[in-house]
């Protein structure tokens, strides 16, 4: 099989061509074309829902277990000890940790306990569907619909927060940011080399209305969303 | 919730029936949308289900956003409007930055080279076993057929779409595509498929496809997905899903194919919060959907996950004919459904009565372009014209005024029927002047209520249904409340599903005169009563 000949299809320059003339173009778009007028301004006063000033860590608490998930509050002192209680009454006997200096205290606990634990990096995807327990940072948290941001990048991966069927995350409170028109505004300057593969806004527990549109949690990725809480940072 | 309780037995099992959506063309839809009426069951899982997203709908945008849903809209439908009046720039920069985030990108005129180019990557990865999650596109082009026929095996990975997959059957809905089954036939799919015992508890259901589906991740070496949007400023595909399986067939698997429409793209980042506010709302009426996933390349060196290649296949098949100046807004669309839900038709006849893969308003307004007028000549007149899937629109489109324009292309084009034509042409002479349309309706008030008068024809309505009818049942046809069965000739079909309320004895123009209405206009416009004289 010869891997270098062309894929099927049609060229970029004929496809992009049919475009510019059903647009009514008299010839097709080349690069010297100017840029188009900017597209309807996203007026805060329409779209916004969540503002600055409200009580953010209230409202990302209340929307997070309005969509299904668990919120747990700490601090920061408490936060490994928490994490490890919360660990034990979920019964999770083998779980996968990001590998964040902000989580390296809850690996080695969890060993004292006599956990299995393991850093996310040395478990790959395929040896997640053996594992009860992913603890993964955020990037950020939106407050307006409880989401949790998971990145993939600078070292972490797509497979903890979505393999097992327990997800941990750990929310500390200064990641809050009050509205969905916040995160994506915060990607302005986001260029396509330098972003991680993979963004996921997570808004609960997987889950399914399918069958009869009966709600059902748990259906391909985790069945419970805990959300570890640090108000104080 | 209560499981309900688990019979020994299935019941017996529906034959297993031809591809709902393999019609000969040019497709009558009558006779599907009449099936469909009277399937009861149907009725009323459609029925409900329609109506409390519809409600959901209007709850959470009233709840969260208020007076300010109209301008919501409005942006929204800018947004979208804005990037496809401009689309050839916007794909042009796509596809650049697609291209530095290290995605293969490919051109797709058709369906045909769509289906060539998904083949040709498998081929050359030399992939057996391929995961899909839910994509509209695909189902349009057939893809899954098509890869089966070369040998990889394809599984749906969306609940739904896999208890389809299994049934042979086909979505009727945009977003909840299994809205026309059951349980109970969600059940005997598996016991027959996967040779497990009978259940109909939807948990339990769901416990087994997730179970069997992890395996299938587990093992596939292709993923492919569909796209809810595509971002020119970074050259992201986003998706937007609640089950998880998205995740999984774009995360697990070496190699990923999206394939998206052209419509598909928005400029930037901030237009994707907008657009995300408006998604979900209207599909599901959930404020976003579980996972919304911006997928920017493969893997990159630093992370530890991801497939090792991304593709995505562009895809015109005929939306470059849509994006002309007067159909142009339909592109707009997001697929959220809310039409669907919406809809007084889509409601009563189901998704699988449109004969094409996008049922509801806009189906019936995209299926004749992007499959030709001629071959589905009832669908710009499956709609009541009320407005209810334009108010339902989350970016504005006028579905009415379109359905209004492809009827009067099928006039213009010759497709509209003798007899139809015939009959509008008629119509037209009986209003065109006073006398004629005097003289006609004076004779459509006698015929009809000679007709009603024949025993086997007329029957008294109670006024209110559920209610018990007045004490007094005005019987004479030449009373007010009387209503034609079985109307003669082509009012025939009209009154097959419904009554036909025979015309009152007296004119409108005759109590008007009688009341001296028009000595009141001569007077000067006044109006009587409590004179509301906007």
């Amino acid at each position: 099989m010869n891997v270098n000949a062309p894929f099927p299809g049609t060229s970029r320059g004929a496809f992009v061509a049919r475009v510019s003339a059903a647009l009514e173009r008299k010839a097709p778009i080349t690069p010297a074309d100017a840029a188009p007028p900017p597209p309807a301004t996203v007026n805060e006063s329409v779209v916004r829902v969540v503002g600055a000033g409200e009580d953010l860590p209230d409202v990302f608490a209340k929307r997070a277990a309005a969509a299904g998930m668990m919120v747990h509050k700490t601090t920061g002192a408490a936060l490994t000890d928490d994490l490890v209680a919360l660990v034990d009454s979920l019964a999770a006997g083998r779980v996968a940790i990001q590998d964040r200096d902000s989580l390296a205290g809850v690996l080695s606990a969890l060993r004292h306990r006599g956990r299995k634990a393991d850093l996310g990096g040395t478990v790959d995807f395929a040896a997640l569907y053996d594992v009860d327990a992913g603890i993964t940072d955020v990037q950020a948290a939106i407050a307006e619909t409880g989401s949790l941001v998971c990145s993939s990048g600078s070292g972490r991966g797509r497979g903890l927060s979505l393999v097992p069927p327990l997800h941990i995350a750990v929310v500390w409170c200064s990641q809050i940011v009050p509205d969905l028109v916040d995160y994506w505004a915060s990607h302005a300057g986001s260029l396509p080399q330098t972003l991680p593969s993979s963004i996921v806004l997570i808004t609960g527990p997987s889950k399914t209305a399918d069958i009869e549109g009966v709600l059902i949690t748990g259906v391909h990725g985790p069945r419970e969303v805990h959300v570890m809480l640090v108000l104080d940072a | 919730m209560t499981p309900s309780p688990t019979p020994l037995t299935p019941p017996p099992a529906a034959p297993v029936h031809e591809h709902p959506l393999n019609v000969p063309l040019p497709y009558d839809l009558k006779p599907r949308a009449a099936k469909a009426i009277g399937d009861i069951r149907l009725q009323q899982f459609v029925g409900s289900a329609t109506k409390a997203k519809d409600h959901g709908r209007r709850d959470g945008f009233r709840d969260v956003f208020g007076d300010r849903y109209d301008s919501l809209r409005t942006l929204a439908g800018d947004i979208k409007q804005h990037t496809l009046d401009h689309l050839d720039w916007y794909l042009e920069r796509f596809i650049d930055n697609a291209a530095r985030a290290g995605v293969q990108i490919h051109y797709a005129i058709d369906a045909n080279e769509a289906n060539a180019i998904t083949l040709e990557i498998a081929r050359r990865n030399q992939c057996r076993l391929c995961v899909k999650s839910k994509s509209m596109v695909t189902e349009e082009t057939g893809l899954v057929p098509a890869l089966e026929a070369i040998g990889v095996e394809t599984v749906e990975t969306d609940l739904g779409e896999f208890i389809l997959q299994l049934d042979h059957d086909a979505p009727s809905h945009i977003v909840t595509p299994m809205i026309h089954k059951d349980r109970t036939a969600v059940g005997r799919a598996f016991t027959r498929e996967l040779g497990v015992p009978y259940t109909d508890d939807p948990a339990t259901l769901a416990a087994i496809a997730r179970a069997h589906l992890r395996e299938k991740y587990r093992h596939a070496d292709l993923g492919i997905s569909g796209a809810n949007f595509l971002i020119a400023q970074t050259g992201s595909i986003v998706l937007c899903t609640n089950e998880g399986n998205g995740r999984f067939c774009t995360s697990a698997p070496r190699i990923h194919i999206a394939i998206a429409g052209i419509e598909k793209l928005i400029p930037a980042t901030e237009h994707l919060a907008v657009m995300l506010k408006m998604l979900a709302r209207s599909s599901t009426a959930q404020p976003i959907t579980c996972y919304t996933h911006m997928i920017t390349g493969p893997r990159r060196e630093d992370e530890h996950d991801g497939p090792d290649q991304v593709h995505l296949i562009l895809l015109d098949n005929g939306r470059t004919e849509i994006l002309r100046k007067e159909t142009r807004e339909l592109l707009r669309c997001i697929r959220c459904g809310a039409c669907l839900n919406a809809c007084p038709v889509y409601r009563r006849i189901g998704g699988h009565s449109y004969g094409a893969v996008y049922s509801g308003p806009i189906g019936a307004a995209i299926t004749p372009l992007l499959k030709g007028l001629h071959n589905f000549p009832d669908l710009p007149h499956a709609t009541s014209l009320c407005g209810a899937c334009f108010e339902a629109c989350p970016v504005k489109i006028d579905l009415p005024k379109q359905f209004i324009m492809l009827r009067k292309k099928m006039v213009e084009q010759g497709i509209t029927d003798l007899r139809t034509r015939a009959v509008y042409r008629l119509w037209g002479l009986m209003l065109r002047w006073g006398w004629t349309y005097r003289a006609s309706s004076w004779v459509q008030r006698r015929v009809l209520r000679l007709l009603a008068r024949r025993g086997d024809s007329r029957r008294v309505m109670p006024p209110t249904a559920g209610l018990a009818p007045p004490a007094k049942v005005r019987a004479d046809p030449f009373e007010d409340n009387a209503w034609l069965s079985h109307a003669p000739g082509p009012l025939g079909e009209w009154t097959k599903e419904r009554d036909f309320p025979t015309p009152t004895a007296r004119s409108f123009r005759d109590w008007w005169k009688d009341r001296g209405g028009e000595q009141a206009e001569v007077r000067g416009g006044q109006r009587e009563g409590n004179g509301d004289t906007r």
